[in-house]
């Protein structure tokens, strides 16, 4: 069941400023203990999460940034870790990001009971570089990252304790959509207005979700052309350097000892001189292939999408391109889909004995 | 392109190419199946390699495709039947692990009929055999693995 809350804009403030002043109150009236959110640096060049504990910080809080940094579902395995930090975090997190934490939660990786998940309707990101150029251009001038533009779930699902509605939402206002009962407590404990939830509410969220599955199924099928059939992926990973930023900034990988940081993908010198003699010609650094499908195996059952592999690589090897002919897929084998519910046992977890895949 | 395949032992003379498969086969059932052809005299490919292992859920994805991509032109995961692991549940984890593995090998473009998984029990040395020809049959049908010839991989 949802629950709506009205969150007014007052004094000539945008939806932006109303958000800010939300995690405000959030934090003035002791709703939580801290709260994390996206940040603008001086002068508006970029954005980073910050963990704020003190009202008075929040002046940089730019919770609808059209720009998600990295790590933020990371920073909450740190800030929930057993025994240290506050107890309770207000997160204001991308959908994407939020299905990440759920993975995390089911991974025992954050602790659910520590965390306020708060999430925007998301319109979609740029990357990074491009943040500056949100103030100034509007969001058609703005190339949208590819995981944005082919998003299947751009506004927050029921593991969102509380969406920050821009849809179906009037012009004046921001609709606060609780869906869990601590969602709900939260939007009381601040003041929020309890309203009836919109009709237009639920027709706008039809709406966006339909055009994200479709924009999906269009590039599933490109992908499909190109990987499966057209033997792209390869030459496609011929960039690769293997500094392993897509796999350190991915929400989902989480093992504590890595494979890739074991010697069985540590060549030694003997070892290399062997496999060059062997093959006659060695690509250096090894084992780009093997990593990436390596990875692609481990984590695609629990990939949300959210594209930071891709716009972390220094090399623009299109990885999100490559993922959409397969996460659906993959997921579809087991009947699940990564973040949807904490109590979906992720697929490798656990097994039917009269299940067949072949 | 016909010499891939290692000529036999003191023979050093090119021999027509024959597929090559990896067996990762489980401890308790596969390897001893394997065993058991052997001892029976069964007949399949020289070009088997089998690497035991101790279950067939102990094989991460990451072997076989190390397999494939040093390689090998199949491979074959060897496991206790569906209610006789020697672990109780490890065959069924590696089921979930293959269907995943066979989606991304098809998706990337590897034809996933290269990967096979198998219930193979200890008495069955006639399956392990049978199993290994069909395989073999069907590698020669789809030729040698083309990452194989991939120079810079």
């Amino acid at each position: 069941m949802d629950y709506a809350f009205r969150w007014e804009l007052k004094g000539g403030e945008d939806r932006q400023g109303a958000a800010r002043r939300l995690l405000h109150e959030a934090l003035r009236r002791g709703a939580v203990a801290a709260v994390l959110y996206p940040a603008e640096a001086r002068g508006g060049a970029g954005v980073a999460y910050a963990l704020s504990t003190r009202p008075e910080h929040l002046g940089s809080a730019v919770p609808l940034a059209r720009a998600m940094p990295q790590f933020g579902p990371q920073n909450l395995v740190r800030a929930t870790e057993p025994g240290g930090g506050p107890i309770a975090i207000a997160a204001v997190l991308k959908p994407c990001e939020v299905r990440a934490v759920v993975e995390l939660v089911k991974l025992k990786q954050v602790d659910r009971s520590r965390v306020i998940l708060i999430s925007p309707d998301c319109p979609g990101t740029v990357e990074l570089g491009d943040y500056a150029r949100t103030r100034d251009e509007s969001e058609e001038a703005l190339p949208l990252r590819l995981a944005c533009r082919i998003c299947r779930r751009p506004v927050g699902g029921d593991t969102v304790d509380v969406s920050l509605g821009t849809l179906g939402a009037r012009h004046d206002e921001l609709l606060l959509v609780a869906r869990t009962d601590r969602g709900r407590a939260f939007c009381e404990s601040i003041g929020a207005q309890a309203v009836e939830v919109p009709p237009a509410r639920a027709e706008a969220v039809a709406r966006a979700l339909a055009a994200g599955e479709a924009a999906y199924a269009v590039q599933e099928a490109a992908s499909r052309e190109r990987y499966a059939k057209g033997g792209a992926f390869v030459p496609a990973l011929s960039t690769c350097i293997k500094c392993m930023n897509c796999m350190n900034v991915c929400p989902v990988c989480y093992c504590k000892e890595c494979l890739f940081y074991t010697d069985a993908f540590n060549p030694t010198a003997g070892s290399l001189a062997d496999k060059a003699k062997r093959r006659g010609v060695l690509r250096v650094p090894t084992e780009t292939v093997q990593f990436h499908l390596t990875r692609m195996a481990h984590v695609m059952t629990a990939c949300v999408m959210c594209g930071q592999c891709e716009s972390a690589c220094p090399t623009g090897i299109p990885l999100v391109e490559m993922y959409a002919g397969i996460n659906k897929r993959i997921q579809d084998l087991f009947g699940y889909e990564s973040g949807r519910s904490v109590e979906e046992a992720p697929p490798f977890t656990e097994f039917r004995e009269d299940e067949d895949f072949s | 392109m016909s010499t891939k395949g290692k000529a036999g032992k003191g023979e050093g003379i090119a021999k027509e190419w024959r597929p090559r498969i990896v067996g990762f086969l489980c401890t308790w059932c596969s390897y001893t199946g394997a065993d058991l052809a052997g001892v029976s005299r069964l007949q399949y490919t020289p070009e088997f390699i089998p690497i035991r292992v101790m279950c067939s859920g102990a094989v991460d994805p990451a072997y076989v495709i190390k397999a494939l991509l040093e390689g090998a032109d199949g491979v074959l995961v060897g496991g206790c039947h569906p209610g006789d692991c020697h672990y109780l549940t490890g065959n069924y984890k590696a089921r979930r692990r293959f269907a995943v593995l066979g989606e991304l090998l098809e998706g990337m473009g590897i034809d996933p009929r290269r990967v096979r998984l198998e219930w193979i029990s200890a008495s069955e040395g006639g399956k392990f055999a049978q199993t290994v020809r069909d395989m073999e049959r069907q590698l020669i049908e789809l030729g040698p693995n083309p990452l194989a010839k991939e120079e810079l991989l």
